[in-house]
């Protein structure tokens, strides 16, 4: 029987026998093909890996949540300027209605007044008629 | 007067309306670029859908058969419809295309059927119009130009085409070897174009957004102001006393003559095509927008001395009596079409019925069916009223009873128009419809001779006729315009009907509705005719004439109306003008009427002015009763002193019969005269009379016929011609040369001794 020591020196050796294969041993004495320091060293890593792809999943569902912020503020912002140059729109149309009218009514007036200009012609010659009429009166009931 | 729009709410088309006709005068098709046919009933604006044409129909035009006369013919209600893909396809009332036909490269643009509706043209982008049969045979080709022609129309005749080239319009008659009439017309394209159905006026409208009338020989009659549009359709009234303009946003109402009556802005778009209700009282517009426009005139107005009625809406007239201000609402159960106001009665039509009110009683109106339902001409007198639909004619009394149908031949109701016919109260005068020459005359007095007619020849071409409207029956008088503008004046009862001219270049005239004076545009001055009947001496009738010659008058003007004392003259910008006229000649008419020749005679003395003596003179000598003392001191009041030596001379005539005769061959009655002469039995005068004149036929006919001194006659037309040295050329007096020897010495004799017994008689 290998005495502690001699156990030891035997794992040692074995140890490095195996090491030199390629073959090793963890804490719990489980054959594995990784250095142990390798072993701890790579389940570190995957630890860390772990939890920055926690962080980096909480990070994308707060940029979207930023982004689907930001999305509907352009949509806000978007339906607020078609509104916008929707009234602007209707202002310059009205404008231009109101020119458009305006120029109607001017129509409208133009010809009113060429037929109050005939009516004055009219009158002019009624009133021309009347003192005539009045002259025969005059020159009858005078004579 | 004006348009009273009305639009639909709703636009019943899907895309721009681009035509519209009228199947009836409560009915309207319309057709659009959505290929649809709509019907439309106008008393309610609603359409109801006829057909969908094929989706690649695109409407540019349609137009429906026009009714010649008052039946459809066999044919029915057909409608012309052209597209843009160069065909053009005649369509039933129902919506069923009966005829399709390749008519031309690129659009049709115009189609329109003639006024007889036996064929129609068709106009297109290609530069061609085409005239087809009504089955769609091509019948000609008319015009082939290089420019696209936009409108073109009939002639109301239809002998012409009226068709527009780029800026210029051209006129091209139909019979062959012509050479068509072309002008420049507008500033810019000509778009649209329109020959007035009743007269010589083609209205245009061009893209110098200005629209111009035009007579037919190219003459500019009136160019308006710019419009803020191109203008796109214009449409003649059915009878041709108005036209309506069609733009962007605008509808214009215009009198014949040019100058507007009214503008309308409605919200239409363009209104690209417009068409007249058969009655004139309606007009259907196609509008860009996809509504249909209908349009109802309204505030038409006619005066009579102190009443002034108004069609204020559809079914409503007022009345205004302006002496009293007082207002009547007449209030009718259908739309008004016609109306007249004249003497002391307004007569009023709707499409059913006849309403004549006295003006003394608004409120009970003699009411009489309509025959057609149609009333082309509506014509008033004292004491009757000629009613003129599509085939009858009838006189009516004002208590609504018919009291003659008159009939004369050639009788084609359908071209007849006011200038063509005329009324007195005893005597209805009209044109022929084919010869333009020849006026019938038909005799009312009693029912019997109401379809006999007698006719009176002119020498030239009659545009207008007018008879008077006062005094007695055997003195009736007619008055002629003829092409050439001479005003002739013709008494229509004598026995040889000879025209004596008023005047030259005579734009318009018209009768006093109660005197027998005449008022007329003589060139570009006012004339006045106190006494017509002086136109057998012109220096006469231009004493007894008002010329009123002022600026104010302005280029064209003409005569709207003449009642009472005053002349109402319508101005080419449209304004009135009213002129008055002394009151005096028409008293004098009077008093010569009733014989109170004393009253006249002092009229005249208080008066004292030149005008009014002359017109005294005129009647004096003109009259049958015993006025030679007037005549004397009239004539002596205008200076006319050789006429008071022939009137003193006349006096000292030992007969009183030669006495007369002297005075009516001095009042220009030869006729008169000579009759006279002849039923006492005064051959010798009467033939010596004509000798005198220098009517020798006449005294030689007269000499065969009582068979006496022909000789003398034969005598004394020799010594004439010897002394002017000429040889005898009547081949009437050269044969009886032949049979008859004239012994000089005898006949001397014989005169000698004549005129010693007209001496003697003393």
């Amino acid at each position: 029987m290998l005495t502690n020591s001699q156990n030891w020196k035997f794992q040692i050796i074995m140890g490095e026998f195996l090491g030199r294969a390629g073959i090793f041993f963890d804490e719990v004495d489980r054959i594995c093909i990784l250095e142990p320091e390798v072993s701890k060293l790579t389940s570190d890593l995957k630890e860390e890996c772990q939890i920055y792809i926690e962080k980096i999943d909480e990070f994308q569902k707060i940029v979207n949540k930023f982004i689907a912020m930001v999305d509907q503020l352009g949509e806000a912002v978007e339906r607020k300027k078609i509104k916008a140059i929707g009234a602007r729109n209707i202002l310059q149309s009205m404008e231009k209605e109101k020119e458009t009218h305006h120029h109607q009514l001017q129509a409208l007036i133009a010809e009113k007044s060429m037929e109050l200009e005939r009516l004055k012609i009219h009158l002019n010659s009624l009133q021309k008629t009347e003192m005539e009429q009045n002259e025969v009166i005059n020159e009858l009931t005078h004579c | 007067m004006k348009f009273k729009i009305s639009l639909p709410e709703k636009p019943s088309h899907r895309a721009p309306v681009t035509c519209v006709g009228w199947s009836s005068t409560e009915e309207v098709y319309s057709a659009g670029d959505d290929s649809q046919l709509l019907s439309w009933a106008v008393s309610t604006a609603r359409a109801t859908k006829v057909a969908q044409l094929a989706a690649d129909v695109y409407p540019t035009d349609l137009h429906f058969l026009p009714r010649a006369g008052a039946a459809l013919g066999k044919h029915g209600d057909l409608i012309l419809i052209t597209c843009v893909d160069g065909r053009f396809h005649i369509v039933t009332r129902a919506g069923k295309v009966e005829r399709s036909v390749e008519a031309h490269k690129g659009a049709v643009l115009v189609g329109q059927w003639g006024s007889d509706g036996t064929g129609l043209l068709t106009a297109g982008e290609d530069g061609f119009i085409k005239i087809w049969s009504r089955s769609g045979m091509l019948r000609s080709t008319v015009v082939s130009s290089e420019n696209s022609v936009y409108s073109a129309s009939w002639s109301p005749d239809g002998q012409a085409i009226a068709y527009t080239q780029g800026k210029c319009l051209v006129i091209k008659q139909l019979a062959p070897n012509t050479k068509p009439l072309k002008w420049k017309a507008h500033e810019a394209l000509v778009l649209c174009l329109a020959w007035s159905p009743a007269s010589e006026l083609i209205v245009s409208g061009g893209e110098d957004c200005k629209y111009r009338v035009w007579d037919s020989q190219g003459r500019q009659m009136f160019s308006s102001t710019f419009h803020d549009n191109h203008i796109i359709s214009i449409a003649w009234s059915p009878n041709g006393d108005l036209f309506a303009i069609g733009s962007f946003n605008t509808l214009r109402l215009c009198d014949y003559s040019g100058w507007s009556r009214s503008l309308e802005k409605p919200n239409t778009g363009c209104i690209y095509k417009m068409a007249w209700s058969t009655d004139g009282t309606q007009l259907a517009g196609a509008c860009a927008n996809g509504q249909v426009l209908f349009a109802h005139v309204v505030e038409r107005e006619v005066h009579y001395m102190n009443f002034t009625a108004l069609v204020s809406e559809k079914k409503l007239v007022t009345v205004k009596n302006v002496i009293d201000e007082t207002n009547e609402q007449l209030e009718l159960p259908e739309r008004v079409i016609q109306l007249a106001l004249r003497y002391n009665h307004l007569v009023l039509t709707t499409p059913t019925q006849c309403y004549i009110y006295n003006t003394t009683n608004w409120n009970t109106p003699a009411i009489f069916d309509l025959k057609d339902g149609s009333v082309i001409l509506l014509l008033l007198c004292e004491k009757h009223m000629l009613l003129v639909e599509k085939t009858t004619v009838g006189i009516y009394n004002y208590q609504g009873r018919l009291i003659a149908s008159p009939r004369w031949p050639n009788m084609r109701l359908d071209h007849l128009r006011s200038s063509h016919i005329t009324l007195s109260p005893d005597t209805l005068a009209v044109r022929d419809a084919g010869d333009f020459k020849s006026v019938h005359i038909i005799d009312l007095t009693n029912t019997r001779t109401s379809t006999e007619t007698t006719n009176i020849q002119h020498s030239m071409q009659i545009i207008q006729i007018s008879l008077d409207q006062w005094g007695e029956t055997s003195s009736r008088k007619l008055v002629v315009l003829d092409k050439t503008r001479d005003l002739y004046l013709v008494h229509i009862r004598s026995t040889n009907k000879i025209f004596s001219k008023l005047g030259r270049k005579i734009e318009s005239f018209q009768w006093n509705a109660s005197d027998n004076i005449i008022a007329a545009i003589q060139d570009t001055q006012l004339v006045v005719w106190y006494c017509p009947t002086a136109c057998f001496n012109a220096k006469l009738l231009k004493i007894c004439s008002m010329q009123y010659d002022s600026p104010e008058l302005g280029r064209s003007p003409r005569i709207s109306d003449f009642i009472g004392n005053s002349v109402s003259v319508r101005r080419a910008d449209g304004a009135l003008l009213n002129v008055p006229v002394s009151p005096f000649p028409s008293l004098i008419h009077k008093y010569a009427q009733d014989n109170q020749w004393t009253e006249a005679l002092n009229l005249c003395r208080t008066t004292n002015n030149e005008t009014v003596w002359a017109c005294l003179a005129v009647l004096a000598i003109q009259s049958n009763s015993d006025t030679i003392d007037i005549a004397e001191e009239a004539f002596a009041n205008i200076n006319h002193h050789e006429k008071v030596f022939f009137l003193q001379h006349i006096k000292t005539l030992p007969n009183k019969v030669e006495q007369k005769a002297q005075l009516a061959l001095l009042g220009g009655k030869i006729q008169e005269a000579e009759l006279l002469l002849l039923h006492n039995g005064m051959v010798f005068q009467a033939i010596y009379m004509n000798m005198n004149l220098h009517n020798w036929t006449r005294a030689l006919d007269l000499g065969i016929k009582h068979k006496t001194h022909i000789d003398t006659v034969l005598y004394l037309r020799e010594k004439y011609l010897d002394s002017l040295g000429k040889p005898e050329n009547n081949n009437k007096f050269n044969t009886l040369r032949e049979t008859i020897q004239i012994d000089r010495e005898k006949v001397e004799q014989k005169l000698a001794m004549e005129l010693q017994k007209r001496k003697s008689s003393s």
